[in-house]
């Protein structure tokens, strides 16, 4: 594999980034960034590597970046529509260059942030889900699926869930939330946490970049570790010197689509989107922004109520994500792509730690660091 | 030389370099001045034609320079090119009898900074660095409390600034390793505040990412003989608390760059804080607060008009090359000196590729 060139797209990311430096650091192969702006080449110019500028939903300029690559890992964020939006130019581009295959950097949302009891690869999905990030994942699929049937990369997609470890905004965002005061969890953050840490995602990449026999296939990945939030979160708070229990739990609210997310899934239905164009733009802007402040708003509270005293209210996403009953199972990524994670949770954990003290969090305590 | 011109002539103005800090924070400094009759763009200068164009809308009198050097009829230069080139350009327009404000970093090696100086001297003419920050209300405040001991003696500073890089650079170059990282780029104004602040530091040690290319992170240590320890960071990676923190005798206090008309203020015997606007002081110098203070763009305009002011005499310069010369002989004490800072999620073979790639960093 060290003679391959391996084109990294989202290589400013959390997961592209750290594709980079471990596929670079290891000799693994040849690696390509690929950022969208030129802002985004802090993390891999450090390596002494040559990185391309190219917008993922520019053809064009992702021809040219990706020419002399015989494969993709694809891992770029973004919004919604971005994530549906980017996979035609990128298929075409690969197509274009010769490209062997594509690794798609999918997520485990396909299935929900709840997945029912025996979930797994096989269960169908469905793109009419109450949270819109995880219809643009199985739009993605889909999508790549049908630009496969008539073309000739090849494509594997990943579905990691909880992805942790350094720059992770699990670990990094919910450290910012214990330092400023807004942490809190749902129901003692006792529900299975689909966990993974970030070299393991590597790992199952490296795996997903040649196997054979897994050209159309997704696979669901994850830590080997049953673990639930509280177990994921505990390390961070330790670092700081914080007990857990500390932390405000908030009861799972009875309505578990807030009126703000309700107006987003209108936004992103087929009847939304065919009603929307005929508002002007500026309207369509002012109600948004207006309807948004006024679902925010809570009417009658009390001037003496101290700011403190104010209970969070969960969104849908942290309430079905830290309720999670089903341990997503890694099994066909294992049989099919010899996956076997290389980093243990408790590991994970304390490496994840450990970056929290070179970002300059005031982490005072680690257990074994 | 031009340098001691009347003060009611206007100044003309030389703009060398057209990318973002130009187009963002000097052109609308340079229309407000040229509004007030202080100062009239006459020349602008970029390899870049589009680029020129652009400013030129904006400035209609000025001429586009054939070259850097074409600095006739030009009294100030600002230098706002690629950081590779401020020497050059500097000196030149020195040796041309112009002034100079030049972009931090003042120069990409102290060898080049020491040139510059050196054409300063010899020329008699006047070389300020763009530290703007100096001009900032809260930086002014900072420097003033520590000076006067009002929160008693300094213990020390804790300092860390920085984000996801966002800065709008025109070329992948802005990377390259001539250019430094983030030492050098935001680095420039972290040292310089901290000198101007606490004096030259007797001891300093630095580690930083950089495995081959240039660092994204970075983390120093400076010793003052006075027991003043200042531990610094600086990240284009990751949001980090962007605070400068002194921990003092009676209190402490507080700045966020992000907020340049503001400091906080603590004291060891109460749970309060005190967090403070800066206001100028009103008219005819009564003891009230007036309006409020400078932010951060309209620093940009101070800083040009404390460079046209010395060329009047009638200021001395707020931001000297001689001064920026000293935070830029720490930052090459620190290249020369890096270690690699310990990332401690690389694993074993990760780790032995990094320290090689670290090792070949110039």
């Amino acid at each position: 594999m060290t003679s391959s060139r391996v084109a990294v797209l989202g290589a400013g990311g959390f997961i592209g980034s750290r594709v980079v430096e471990s596929f670079h650091l290891q000799g693994f192969a040849e690696v390509r960034p690929i950022v969208r702006r030129i802002s985004g080449l802090a993390r891999s110019r450090r390596f002494n590597l040559d990185p391309r500028i190219a917008d993922a939903c520019d053809a064009q300029a992702l021809r040219a970046a990706l020419a002399g690559c015989e494969y993709v890992v694809h891992a770029i964020a973004g919004d919604n529509a971005t994530i549906v939006r980017t996979v035609e130019p990128v298929y075409r581009a690969a197509e274009h260059a010769g490209v062997r295959r594509i690794v798609y950097v999918s997520s485990a949302s396909v299935h929900g942030q709840s997945p029912a009891p025996g979930t797994d690869e096989s269960t169908p999905l469905r793109e009419d889900q109450p949270i819109a990030y995880n219809n643009a994942k199985v739009k993605a699929e889909r999508k790549f699926l049908r630009m496969r049937a008539n073309g000739r990369v090849e494509i594997v997609m990943l579905r990691p869930s909880i992805v942790y470890g350094p720059r992770s905004s699990w670990i990094g965002g919910f450290a910012d939330e214990l330092l400023t005061g807004r942490a809190f969890v749902v129901e003692g953050a006792r529900g299975v946490c689909n966990g993974i840490y970030a070299d393991n995602v590597v790992r199952v990449i490296q795996l997903a970049l040649t196997a054979p026999g897994v050209d159309g296939h997704a696979f669901l990945v994850g830590d080997e570790e049953t673990v639930t939030w509280r177990e994921l979160y505990e390390p961070v708070t330790k670092a700081f010197g914080i007990g857990f229990d500390e932390i405000p739990s908030i009861t799972r609210s009875v309505p578990t689509q807030s009126g703000f997310e309700r107006m987003l899934r209108f936004r992103d239905s087929k009847l939304g989107q065919a009603l929307l164009p005929v508002f002007p733009l500026r309207l369509r802007h002012a109600t948004y922004t207006g309807l948004a402040a006024w679902l925010q708003y809570q009417p009658g509270r009390s001037p003496s109520v101290m700011e403190a005293e104010l209970t969070p209210v969960p969104d849908l996403e942290r309430t079905l994500l830290q309720t999670c009953a089903w341990k997503l199972p890694s099994d066909k990524a294992k049989r099919m792509l010899g996956y076997s994670p290389q980093v243990s949770f408790t590991e994970g954990c304390r490496r994840s730690v450990e970056w929290l003290r070179f970002a300059g969090y005031p982490v005072v305590h680690h257990d074994g660091g | 030389m031009r340098a001691n011109i009347a003060s009611a002539q206007r100044v003309n103005i030389a703009l060398l370099g057209c990318g973002s800090v130009s187009s963002i924070y000097h052109a609308p400094a340079l229309e407000q001045l040229e509004q007030s009759g202080v100062v009239r763009v006459a020349g602008i200068f970029d390899p870049d034609g589009e680029a020129v164009a652009r400013l030129t809308e904006r400035f209609p009198s000025a001429r586009r320079m054939s070259s850097p050097d074409d600095l006739s009829g030009m009294d100030l230069a600002i230098v706002a090119s690629p950081s590779a080139v401020h020497a050059r350009q500097s000196i030149d327009a020195l040796r041309a009898g112009v002034t100079v404000l030049c972009e931090k970093p003042m120069a990409s090696s102290v060898q080049e900074g020491d040139a510059m100086i050196a054409a300063a001297a010899e020329s008699r003419g006047l070389l300020a660095i763009a530290l703007v920050r100096r001009f900032l209300p809260a930086t002014q405040a900072v420097r003033s409390i520590l000076a006067n001991r009002i929160l008693g003696e300094l213990r020390s500073v804790a300092c860390f600034e920085g984000g996801p890089f966002r800065w709008p650079a025109r070329s992948p170059s802005f990377f390259d390793r001539s250019r430094g990282g983030v030492l050098l780029d935001l680095g420039a104004h972290m040292l310089d505040l901290l000198v101007w602040w606490l004096g030259v530091p007797d001891g300093i040690d630095y580690e930083d990412d950089a495995m081959g290319g240039v660092e994204a992170n970075c983390r120093f240590v400076l010793q003052y003989d006075s027991g003043i320890r200042v531990e610094g960071h600086l990240s284009r990676d990751w949001e980090v608390p962007n605070r400068y923190f002194f921990d003092c005798g009676k209190g402490w206090m507080s700045w966020m760059p992000t907020e340049p008309e503001a400091v906080q203020i603590g004291f060891h015997d109460t749970s309060f804080v005190l967090g403070a606007e800066l206001h100028d002081r009103a008219f005819f110098g009564r003891p009230v607060a007036g309006r409020k203070s400078i932010n951060f763009e309209q620093a940009f305009i101070f800083q040009i008009r404390n460079v046209v002011d010395a060329m009047h005499r009638h200021a001395s310069l707020v931001a000297p090359g001689a001064d920026a010369l000293k935070s830029l002989r720490l930052i090459g004490e620190c290249y020369r000196h890096r270690k690699l800072m310990n990332m401690a999620w690389l694993t074993d073979i990760e780790s032995a590729t990094a320290r090689t790639e670290a090792g070949r960093v110039p």
